[in-house]
C-alpha cells in the first residue's frame, strides 16, 4: 500500500499520548506526519507546509479546532487540504460547527482502531479524479 | 288653722299677721312639698298644708285635721306604710320610707319622712320621686341590657373604681375560672393567683401605673383555667370618665387569644422549616450540580488515558508493533473488548450528566426517518453478522420526513437496535419497522431475545436501573442508555415505551411528532 508519494498528514492533537498513537500508526502506514499541540502551533505548521488532510481535535488549550478553522481560512489558502473534525461524543455542537467551518468529515476518537483510522485517512487522502 | 293652739309651737310669735311667724305660716301652706303635723297620743293631724291636701284629695283643712295621721296615710299609700311610718314617728329619730306608689295613682312614687319635732309633735314629709325614680330604672335596665351583652361576648369583661378595685365581672369570668363572681371580686388575691408566676409581676406593674396616671393599657399574660392550664390572654382597659371630667370608672375585655398566639406561633415555625428546607433543597440543588459536573470532569479526564490504551492495544493487534504471538493475540484481544466497554460507558456517563445539566439543546432538521433506520441498520450489519443475526427493515417507498435532531435520535436507535441483538440469542434476527401515523412516526424495535419481567418494566428508564436477564452479565451495559434515550424523546415531545414477554421478546416503540416542538 505504500504510495509513491507520500501524502501529508498534518495531526492536531493536545494530549500527546494520542498524538504519538497518530503519528506512530501514520508513520507505519507511509504518510509524513506532522503534529501540533493545538490550533496556533497547527497555524505555523501550515505556514511551513500545506499538508493533504489535517486531523483536528476540537477542545485543546491556546486556541481550539473551531478557532483554528476560522482563522486558516482553508478554502482560500490550502483549497485541496481535507480536515477530519476528530473529537469526543460531548461536543456535538461544536462538531456541528466544524462541518459548518470546512471540516470534511467527522469523526469519533474513541470508536476506532487504529486500522480504521489508516484506512479512513487513506481513503480521503487517495489521487481520485476531480468529480469522483 | 288661726286658731289651733298647736301652731303656736311652730313659732314664739304665732299672731296673725305677725311678721315672722305669718311667713312661716305661709310657707308652711304653701310649700310644694306635702307636709302634715300630727300631735298627741293618737298623732292626730293638726296641720297640713294645701301640697297634702290635694295628695289626700281633701279640699278643706278640716276634712284631714282631726283624722289619725295613720289612717289618712293609709288611705294615701296603704296599710303596711302607714302603719310602719306610725310605729317609725314613735322614734326619737327621723323615719324614712322610700319609693311609695300613691294608691290613687300608681304611678306616682312618693318618699316619706316622719321628722320628730320638739316636745310632742311630728313632721310628716312627703316628696314625690316619680322622676327621680323613673330616672334610675332606666339607668337600671341599661346596666342590666349592658351586662346582659357583657355576658354574651366571647370576653371576659371587668369594670373597676377609679382607684382600680374591682366592681363588677361578667359571667364569663366565671365560666373560664371556675370560681364565683362575688368570690373573685370580693377577693383580689384570689385573681392575682390566677395569673401565671411569670406574668404577674408585670401585669400588677402595669395596673398600678395605668390607674395612678390615668392611661389605658393593653398587656399579654397568662391566666389559669379551670382545669389548671394556663391560657395567653390579651386585656385591654381604659378609663371612663363622668360629666365633670374625672374618672368615674375602669372598664375592660379579657380576650383568650392563646390559639392566635399558638397559630402564629406555629407559622413562624413553619417558616422557619420552610426556609430550611428551600436552604436544604438549594444544597441539594447545588450537590447536584456539583456532582454533575464531576462525573462530565472525571468521564472527560477518564476518556483520554482509555482513548490511548485502545489505539496501543489496537496498535499490538494490528501489528503495528511487529509480530504477536497468537496466545498473546488472545490476550490483547481480550484487553482491546474490555477497553472497548470502558469507553462506552465513559460515554454513557458524559451523555447522562449532558442530559440532566440540561446542556443538551436539539437541533431539529427535516430528517427521512426511513434513510436514518436505514442508515443504522447497515452501520450494525457486522456485528450482527457476527451473532448470525439479521436485522430487517423495509424502508418505506415515499421518504417519511420528521423534524427530528438527526445526530441524536440515530444515537436513541443506535442504542435500541444494538440492545435488541445483544438481548436475544445467537441466530434470532431483530426487525425494525416504521409506520406512518397522522402527525407522527411510530418506530418499532422487534426482537426475539430474553424479554424482560413485568416488574423489571418500570425502572427500565430509570437511571442506573439493571435488569437481570440470563444475558445481563455478558452484555454488561451501564444502566443509562435507555433512560439517556428516553431523555432524548421526551424532548422531541414523542414517547417511548416497551411491551414485553419474558422469554418470548421485547418491543420498543419510539413514537415522534413529525412537526418539531422542541
Amino acid at each position: 500500500m505504500k504510495q509513491s508519494t507520500p501524502k501529508t498528514v498534518l495531526i492536531v492533537e493536545d494530549e500527546q499520548i494520542l498524538r504519538d498513537a497518530y503519528r506512530k500508526i501514520l508513520s507505519q502506514e507511509g504518510f509524513r506526519v506532522l503534529d501540533a499541540a493545538n490550533g496556533l502551533e497547527a497555524l505555523d505548521r501550515l505556514r511551513e507546509a500545506s499538508p493533504d488532510l489535517i486531523l483536528l481535535d476540537m477542545l485543546m488549550p491556546y486556541m481550539d479546532g473551531l478557532t483554528f478553522l476560522e482563522q486558516a481560512d482553508l478554502g482560500r489558502h490550502h483549497p485541496h487540504t481535507k480536515v477530519i473534525a476528530f473529537s469526543n461524543l460531548s461536543n456535538q455542537q461544536g462538531l456541528n460547527g466544524m462541518m459548518q467551518k470546512g471540516a470534511t468529515m467527522q469523526l469519533l476518537k474513541s470508536s476506532l482502531s487504529p486500522r480504521q483510522l489508516a484506512t479512513i485517512v487513506r481513503d480521503m487522502t487517495a489521487d481520485v479524479p476531480t468529480g469522483g | 288653722m288661726k286658731d289651733k293652739p298647736d301652731v303656736s309651737r311652730l313659732n314664739s310669735d304665732s299672731r296673725p299677721g305677725g311678721s315672722e311667724s305669718f311667713i312661716l305660716q305661709k310657707a308652711f301652706m304653701l310649700a310644694p312639698v306635702a307636709m302634715a303635723v300630727a300631735a298627741g297620743p293618737g298623732l292626730k293631724l293638726v296641720h297640713v298644708n294645701k301640697c297634702f291636701m290635694r295628695l289626700a284629695g281633701a279640699r278643706r283643712e278640716s276634712e284631714l285635721t282631726g283624722q289619725e295621721a295613720g289612717s289618712v296615710l293609709a288611705r294615701m299609700f296603704g296599710p303596711g306604710t302607714a302603719q310602719r311610718l306610725t310605729a317609725g314617728i314613735t322614734q326619737p329619730t327621723p323615719y324614712q320610707e322610700i319609693e311609695v306608689p300613691l294608691l290613687s295613682d300608681g304611678e306616682r312614687y312618693f318618699n316619706l319622712t316622719a321628722q320628730p319635732l320638739p316636745e310632742v309633735s311630728t313632721l310628716v314629709c312627703v316628696y314625690e320621686i316619680t322622676q327621680l325614680r323613673a330616672a334610675r330604672m332606666a339607668g337600671e335596665e341599661q346596666l342590666q341590657r349592658m351586662r346582659a351583652v357583657a355576658d354574651v361576648i366571647p370576653h371576659k369583661i371587668f369594670v373597676a373604681s377609679p382607684a382600680g378595685e374591682i366592681r363588677y365581672l361578667s359571667v364569663q369570668w366565671e365560666e373560664y375560672t371556675g370560681y364565683e363572681v362575688g368570690q373573685l371580686m370580693s377577693d383580689t388575691e384570689k385573681v392575682a393567683a390566677l395569673l401565671h408566676p411569670d406574668d404577674l409581676a408585670k401585669a400588677r406593674r402595669v395596673w398600678a401605673r395605668s390607674f395612678r396616671r390615668g392611661n389605658a393599657f393593653e398587656m399579654d399574660f397568662r391566666i389559669k383555667d379551670v382545669n389548671g392550664e394556663y391560657r395567653w390572654h390579651m386585656m385591654r382597659a381604659r378609663p371612663v370618665g363622668g360629666p365633670d371630667g374625672e374618672i368615674d370608672m375602669w372598664v375592660g375585655s379579657t380576650t383568650d387569644i392563646d390559639d392566635f398566639r399558638r397559630a402564629v406561633q406555629d407559622r413562624r415555625e413553619l417558616e422557619i422549616k420552610a426556609g430550611m428546607l428551600m436552604e436544604q433543597s438549594q444544597q441539594l440543588m447545588e450537590l447536584n450540580q456539583a456532582k454533575d459536573e464531576f462525573i462530565s470532569l472525571a468521564s472527560h479526564q477518564l476518556r483520554t488515558p482509555a482513548t490511548g490504551v485502545k489505539q496501543y492495544i489496537g496498535m499490538l493487534l494490528e501489528g503495528y508493533g511487529g509480530d504477536v504471538a497468537p496466545g498473546q493475540v488472545e490476550l490483547l484481544q481480550v484487553a482491546y473488548e474490555s477497553n472497548e466497554r470502558q469507553l462506552r460507558i465513559i460515554d454513557d456517563l458524559l451523555k447522562v450528566a449532558h442530559v440532566d445539566a440540561g446542556k443538551v439543546a436539539l437541533h431539529p432538521e427535516a430528517t427521512d426517518i426511513g434513510a436514518l433506520i436505514n442508515d443504522v441498520v447497515k452501520e450494525q450489519s457486522d456485528t450482527f453478522h457476527k451473532r448470525d443475526q439479521q436485522v430487517k427493515f423495509s424502508p418505506p417507498r415515499q421518504p417519511l420526513v420528521a423534524d427530528i435532531d438527526p445526530a441524536r435520535v440515530r444515537m436513541v436507535l443506535e442504542n435500541l437496535i444494538d440492545n435488541a441483538g445483544k438481548y436475544s440469542p445467537h441466530g434470532r434476527d431483530v426487525s425494525v419497522r416504521l409506520v406512518n401515523q397522522l402527525s407522527e412516526v411510530r418506530i418499532a424495535i422487534v426482537d426475539q431475545g430474553v424479554g424482560i419481567a413485568e416488574a423489571d418494566v418500570d425502572k427500565l428508564f430509570q437511571k442506573f436501573s439493571r435488569v437481570n436477564n440470563p444475558l445481563s452479565a455478558e452484555v454488561g451495559g451501564s444502566g443509562i442508555g435507555l433512560y439517556w434515550a428516553k431523555r432524548i424523546i421526551d424532548m422531541h415531545h414523542g414517547t417511548i415505551s416497551v411491551d414485553s414477554k419474558q422469554g418470548e421478546g421485547s418491543t420498543f416503540t419510539i413514537n415522534l411528532p413529525k412537526e418539531s416542538r422542541a
